[in-house]
């Protein structure tokens, strides 16, 4: 019983997406190289680590290392200078250097002032992307244009509001925009689409509304812990930052099983074009409820996961668990339990909206 | 406090909402939730932090399929491909840690945790492992996500045709692979996106699109996020390879459905 089913694809397929696989692997090396390079760009010394050496200081946790760096732009290209420096092996706020490190330097290139990381930044993405690409097939690609859509359409807001615009009012009007382009993106241009839309939209919005009101109705929220905040800040700009960030999450939880319930829904109808709401209902219900469980787990993990080292060097400083949960993991927190909120509000609303499309398919 | 609120309304809109796997899957929540916590503290007391993160992910990995999805043949088969596929992740994610030194706290930003607010550095635990913990709990679960997604439905269609050979399995594997992964990078992206807008915002205020780019924090953020999404890959073709050959490897008789049919009933 092997492959009876064997080459279902035409030959062309498998050169095609060789070469397609080829193409994608191609650039996202070029551009690897590319941001590895492009030591010309900064205005900062960039130094290359050509040697280090590691010794301990007595009476002191801390350790020295003496680099050597080779600068690779600016005046001093090509000369070598020699830097020294400190680091606690923990490595909580110092970093200890390694052959091959790119820094950026000083002025006078005596200190060192930060590292080059745009390239494993650039590494990291390109992989992602190129396997898209490769292992994705035709939907590869699309999810890579979705992305890249989202991360422009991101950008551009970010100007907006540099520009002096609320927040808020640009979160909320981003996400509606978000939330079309992805949409349409996966389902393309269809009714279920806008039926996905509305779910999404609605599920997000009332999950929102919950935390809107939990927010104002807050005597204090301890804003000194959000982390980048733009100071200064009044209540209100901190409320409307604080709930922009938990739009966004509760939109990406949203957005997903809308997808999926529309699209069960539409795959349903196909079969069977004469099924009652009804029904459509009780069976979408049982689809959501296969993955809710799994979409408020990935939710919990991906948000939560940050807070490792915070708690690490927080409890070793003697602050007891449950001040971390309350105060440092606030945020995170609120945004994981709005976020799930929110998909299990999108259980209803999806399922309601599929009966819908029954109704309408069947009147026509 | 607003937590104890939302805490609460998540726990009644899952009872009410929620069907059984919901509820089922709270409980997991929790579970896992403890685990993490556990594994948090164990490190702090002096547990290596690789093997705690190593343990987290194992434990929770186990606990999400099994308890979530009952213990059969579906939920090993896609244990092993989260497995597989994390032992794969774990040298890249090593990789990333050491040459982009994104081990410790934040050095460009504002943070609440740092030296001049009183928390001193020498704590005696190696953040690099920690931060690869960070990479590896992240992951957990959008990694079982779509492996789960992926055997379970080859099993289905493995119902519906039990004719069908390894290879037309492992490609149907492929195609709902395909079908749930643009819906999960999305949702990984604006997860992303919520938890990074401040950031992104407080560097484009103070500092320049080029410093975001180069810091710690950013790193941090993108690279998590990208190590995830690039799990969820991975795993689709591991876990619809392992599906086909489980489906097909010894007797085709996996369904106990003892009717050699033709496997067309349902016309396409």
């Amino acid at each position: 019983m092997t492959g009876v089913a064997g080459s279902m694809w035409p030959r062309d397929s498998g050169r095609r997406r060789a070469i397609r696989a080829a193409v994608a692997l191609v650039c996202a090396i070029l551009l690897f190289l590319a941001v590895y390079n492009d030591y010309s760009v900064y205005e900062s010394p960039i130094g290359k680590v050509t040697a280090v050496s590691t010794q301990k200081i007595k009476g002191s946790t801390k350790r020295q290392q003496v680099l050597q760096l080779k600068i690779k732009n600016g005046h001093e290209k090509g000369q070598t200078v020699t830097i020294v420096q400190r680091y606690d092996p923990s490595q909580v706020y110092d970093t200890a250097y390694e052959k091959g490190d790119m820094l950026f330097l000083n002025a006078d290139c005596t200190k060192v002032a930060g590292v080059k990381r745009d390239y494993v930044v650039a590494a990291a993405i390109l992989l992602l992307l190129a396997m898209l690409v490769i292992a994705g097939r035709g939907k590869g690609l699309l999810s890579v244009l979705c992305l890249a859509g989202n991360v422009l359409l991101f950008y551009f807001l970010a100007r907006l509001f540099l520009a002096g615009h609320d927040i808020l009012w640009l979160t909320i009007g981003g996400s509606i925009l978000f939330t079309l382009l992805t949409l349409v993106l996966i389902s393309g241009f269809r009714r279920e689409t806008l039926l996905a839309f509305a779910a999404a939209a609605v599920s997000a919005g009332a999950a929102s509304l919950i935390a809107f009101v939990l927010i104002w109705l807050s005597k204090d929220i301890g804003y000194e812990y959000l982390d980048f905040l733009p100071e200064p800040y009044t209540r209100m700009q901190a409320n409307h930052f604080f709930l922009s960030t938990i739009i966004i999450s509760c939109l990406g939880a949203v957005i997903d099983v809308a997808v999926t319930i529309t699209a069960s829904a539409s795959e349903v109808l196909r079969r069977d074009p004469s099924i009652q709401p009804g029904r459509l209902r009780r069976s979408m219900s049982k689809v959501a409820d296969d993955i809710t469980g799994t979409m408020i787990n990935v939710l919990f993990f991906t948000n939560m996961a940050a807070i490792l080292p915070v708690c690490m060097v927080s409890l070793a400083n003697d602050v007891r668990f449950l001040t971390i949960m309350k105060y440092n993991a606030y945020f995170d927190i609120a945004r994981f339990l709005d976020g799930a909120a929110a998909i299990l509000i999108a259980i209803p609303v999806s399922t309601f909206a599929a009966g819908l499309f029954a109704k309408g398919r069947r009147s026509k | 406090m607003m937590l104890i609120v939302l805490t609460v309304i998540f726990v009644l809109l899952a009872l009410f909402t929620g069907g059984d796997r919901t509820a089922k899957s709270i409980v997991t929540l929790f579970l896992s939730a403890g685990v993490m916590m556990l594994t948090i503290v164990a490190i702090y007391l002096g547990v290596p932090p690789l093997a705690g993160g190593l343990f987290c992910v194992a434990v929770v990995a186990v606990i999400t399929t099994l308890f979530q999805n009952e213990c059969n043949q579906k939920s090993m088969t896609a244990l092993l491909a989260v497995f597989l596929t994390t032992a794969v992740l774990l040298l890249l994610i090593f990789v990333f840690v050491d040459r982009g030194h994104l081990a410790g706290m934040a050095d460009t930003g504002q943070v609440y945790v740092r030296e001049s607010n009183g928390f001193e550095g020498n704590i005696g635990i190696d953040m690099r492992m920690v931060e690869v913990a960070v990479l590896l709990i992240t992951l957990v679960g959008a990694v079982i996500d779509a492996a789960i997604a992926v055997v379970a439905g080859t099993y289905e269609v493995a119902a519906a045709r039990p004719a069908l050979g390894r290879q037309a399995l492992f490609r149907s594997g492929m195609r709902i692979g395909g079908n749930i992964l643009s819906s999960t990078v999305n949702t990984l992206f604006f997860i992303f996106a919520g938890e990074y807008l401040l950031l992104f915002v407080n560097f484009m205020t103070y500092y320049s699109f080029a410093a975001m780019i180069n810091s710690k924090e950013f790193a941090q953020g993108a690279i998590s996020i990208a190590v995830s999404a690039f799990g969820c890959v991975l795993v689709i073709p591991v876990a619809a390879a392992l599906a086909a050959v489980r489906l097909t490897g010894g007797s085709n008789r996996q369904y106990g459905n003892e009717e050699t049919d033709d496997g067309g009933e349902r016309s396409e």
